[in-house]
């Protein structure tokens, strides 16, 4: 890749109190201007905490170990201005007594903008709602979910950033619009050369979004790589077992589903060896006693003593 | 469907109104549910597939219509009559989170319906609760667990040990597994599948991710606008869908490349 | 636990708890401390308190001790402002949780009759009751618990509105559990965490009406009460301030000591909600 790197990690990790565990631990990675990384994990894996701390938007009093560089922006990204933030539920980032084109003319003139209001309606077009004049005039409660979350979106990019975070921003969408605002997305940083971090728990809607691909599980990134790669050979058992439990539309109705067992470990354990041992199907003894390494390159690779190839 | 029918409900017409405006909630909808068999409801947001399970199991009051459950009619009864043939149809909500008393051990969640409708003698209700636990895969020692201090995917099995608990013929399952997390989601759909292979018991699906749908039903029904669209065998539906909205929610569905 | 830790960390809360706890000890070992009763001539008439120390802050004009009306008045002080208050949460939780369950009509009448009290200020309410039913103990407390039960009544009626569209309330009507069984297991109590912290302003509005109501020689004639050494005093204001002084100061700390404990009790709970 000989893409400008945006941002590098590493041995990232975030602890929310001194007292508390790491809410996520020893990431590496690196991502270069133009890519889309999609972070996979279930709730509390701490997929949500290394979006955040990427965004620099960790509530005061937790503390980030390793390294979080900014090459590009030679220091640490200003919120809003460099990383634009997408939150699960646009009802917290939208002021409900306020209008929705004067909420974006305000973010946009707080980064400088000559004429906020065009801009606003500008923004409104440019995330596919119909009639943006009237829309700018419409308050929060008169628009639908997806509607509200594109205006958040639209919020997001009003400050012109180079790297999109959204955090599960589609996930509390039904499907059919879910699937309208994962497009849009994708085409807003395709057209805008965005970097794009999408955080979800859906590995099959990460598969059609990112070019880059980590997987998260229980505090820890069990495997990251290029998005054709970890889903078509994925190193990581965890990630396997993710795969084969996604249910398309064309495995009908039989005995049983595919389903990995147990659940994962309590947060606050703390365990000698890998986190998803007491699930693998390919665990061995010395998985329960030392945490494995890392395997393969640092942005191509995976958490696991499994030989390279062997889950194909 | 040859099997008889033990849900008939015909014509069900719920309107709502707000802010001066009437949104058809239900506009003369009929289902039919055969024992054993899973009717999957499904439809994007606002279609109503909700508002219909509750309006089943009388939690919503409909404006229009009739619902027979094993022959009687469900509507027509009130006070302690209806609470005693509430235990033929029970229902798993979608987010476990909620649906348990948040104040609740384990035990007191799954022992409210045996005691509510006297199902166990006194002295016998530990051994009811060990059973039902057992059932949905859960050891006795959860019993006095707290419900808040249990996982999602916990929760989600006493969700369905309680609705188990008073032996009902169909189960409404509202978005059962929409809020748990993908690794334990197969483990709760596998637990649905298996207690209807073994136990008989009907249920009503409500979903809208056709990916599930397609794991557990039988027949589906696609709802648009309070309205019944498309209506037909699972392999029907999936194979040929008819209706535009059932063919939106098809495309809807994120494939896996390769797959 | 941690509410505990987070009332512990709050200062306003700690200095009240603290007052609260001494005069809460003061009231039980009143009758330890001075068994004889209160209302009995213990020496001369207006003696000047630290002068003779058998009666350290003095008599009154018919040569009573102040000190053991005092201690034997925050008995009566804190006895009614707390079952005052109690019969008005309980009263109040009745009323909010059937007029919030049942809806329609039923809920109308039981809040139009609650802003029809609402509008009658608390203390002519029970200024009036007294002057009818005559005055004691139980007549006071249910006197003043009666221009207090209106705000628990609607902080309760609309925490029940929000609860009853819960899930897990409906659960509890799909296995076929009685409404009864339901207002009182399911919605109760999750409705009852916000009125705690208006009980602390129940209690302490309860206490000054008790007071008030003393003053004008309506509380229980057997029992000393501040609100009655004050108005004893009240003749003397001149020659023997302290007879009023006294008493009034106890009253203040108590009330502030109150609020000051309710504040803790806000910031414990607001914490705990912020958490979940």
């Amino acid at each position: 890749m000989t893409a400008e790197v945006l941002v590098r990690l590493a041995g990232a990790g975030v602890r929310y109190s001194a007292g508390l565990p790491a809410a996520i631990a020893g990431v590496s990675l690196s991502l270069a201007r133009g890519e889309r990384l999609a972070v996979i994990g279930e709730s509390g894996s701490g997929k949500t905490t290394l979006a955040l701390a990427m965004a620099g938007l960790l509530p005061a009093g937790s503390t980030v170990e390793g390294r979080i560089e900014w090459p590009a922006f030679g220091g640490a990204p200003k919120p809003g201005r460099d990383v634009g933030y997408v939150f699960q539920d646009p009802s917290g980032s939208l002021d409900p007594v306020m209008r929705v084109g004067d909420q974006l003319a305000e973010v946009a003139a707080a980064h400088g903008d000559a004429d906020p209001h065009v801009n606003a309606v500008e923004l409104i077009a440019q995330v596919e709602l119909p009639d943006p004049v009237r829309t700018a005039r419409a308050y929060p409660h008169e628009l639908s979910g997806g509607q509200r979350q594109r205006i958040a979106l639209a919020l997001a990019l009003a400050g012109r950033p180079s790297m999109l975070i959204a955090d599960e921003a589609t996930s509390a969408l039904d499907p059919v619009v879910q699937k309208k605002l994962a497009e849009l997305v994708v085409r807003l940083c395709r057209t805008n050369g965005l970097t794009l971090v999408f955080v979800t728990h859906d590995i099959a809607l990460a598969a059609g979004l990112g070019t880059r691909i980590a997987v998260v599980y229980s505090a820890r990134l069990a495997e990251t790589g290029p998005a054709e790669r970890v889903l078509s050979d994925p190193a990581h058992p965890y990630t396997k077992a993710l795969l084969e439990s996604h249910l398309g539309r064309d495995v009908p109705r039989g005995a049983r589903v595919h389903a990995i067992e147990g659940q994962p470990p309590d947060p606050a354990l703390a365990l000698p060896g890998c986190r998803f041992a007491l699930r693998c199907r390919h665990a061995v003894a010395t998985c329960n006693r030392s945490e494995p390494g890392w395997a393969g390159a640092r942005d191509d690779g995976a958490a696991c003593i499994l030989p390279a190839g062997m889950l194909r | 469907m040859s099997a008889p029918s033990i849900l008939t409900a015909r014509g069900l017409t719920k309107t709502y109104r707000t802010g001066g405006r009437i949104v058809p909630a239900l506009d003369g909808v009929d289902i039919d549910l055969a024992a054993g068999e899973t009717l999957a409801v499904v439809g994007a947001s606002g279609s109503g597939k909700s508002t219909l399970a509750r309006a089943i199991l009388r939690l919503v009051e409909l404006d229009a219509g009739t619902i027979h459950v094993g022959g009687r009619d469900f509507r027509r009864l009130a006070g302690a009559e209806l609470r005693a043939e509430r235990r033929r149809i029970q229902m798993v909500f979608q987010d476990p989170a909620l649906a348990l008393n948040p104040r609740g051990t384990v035990r007191s969640v799954v022992a409210d319906p045996l005691r509510v409708h006297s199902l166990v003698e006194a002295g016998g209700q530990a051994d009811a609760v060990a059973a039902l636990l057992d059932r949905v895969g859960l050891p006795y020692a959860f019993a006095d667990r707290p419900v808040h201090g249990i996982s999602g995917g916990q929760r989600q099995r006493v969700a369905i040990a309680r609705a188990l608990a008073t032996k009902p013929s169909i189960l409404v399952l509202d978005e059962p597994v929409s809020a748990l997390d993908v690794s334990v989601r197969g483990q709760i759909l596998n637990l649905l599948l298996d207690l209807q292979r073994k136990e008989r018991i009907a249920y009503l699906f409500i979903s809208h991710d056709m990916g599930v749908v397609r794991a557990v039903a039988d027949r589906v029904v696609v709802m648009s606008r309070g309205r019944i669209v498309e209506n037909g065998s699972a392999d029907a539906v999936f194979r040929s869908p008819r209706s535009p909205e059932c063919r939106e929610l098809l495309d809807a569905v994120p494939a896996l490349p390769g797959r | 636990m941690s509410a505990l830790r987070r009332f512990a960390g709050s200062p306003d809360g700690v200095v009240g708890a603290g007052l609260l706890l001494s005069f809460a000890i003061v009231a039980v070992f009143a009758p330890v401390a001075y068994p004889e009763d209160p209302l009995s001539i213990v020496g001369g008439p207006l003696v000047r308190p630290f002068v003779d120390w058998s009666t350290p802050l003095g008599t009154d004009r018919l040569g009573r001790d102040l000190l053991a009306g005092l201690l034997h008045g925050a008995r009566t002080s804190m006895l009614v402002g707390l079952f005052a208050a109690l019969v008005a949460i309980l009263l109040g939780a009745a009323v909010g949780v059937a007029a919030g369950l049942s809806g329609g009509w039923i809920d109308e009448s039981l809040m139009r009759i609650t802003e029809a009290f609402q509008t009658v200020p608390g203390f002519l309410l029970a200024l009036a009751f007294i002057s009818v039913v005559g005055p004691s103990l139980p007549m006071v407390v249910f006197a003043i618990a009666l221009g207090a039960w209106t705000g628990p009544a609607r902080v309760v009626r609309a925490e029940v509105l929000s609860i009853r569209e819960r899930d897990f309330v409906a659960a509890a009507r799909v296995i076929g559990m009685h409404p009864v069984e339901i207002a009182w297991r399911e919605v109760l109590p999750h409705a009852l965490p916000p009125v705690v912290s208006l009980a602390s302003v129940i209690v302490a509005g309860a206490i000054l009406t008790e007071a008030a109501l003393s003053f004008l020689g309506l509380g229980d004639p057997n029992r000393v009460t501040w609100g009655g050494l004050i108005a004893e005093g009240r003749t003397v204001l001149r020659s023997a301030p302290y007879l009023s002084i006294v008493p009034g100061l106890a009253l203040l700390s108590t009330v502030l000591a109150v609020h000051l404990t309710g504040e803790g009790i806000v910031a414990a709970l607001a914490g705990r909600r912020s958490f979940q």
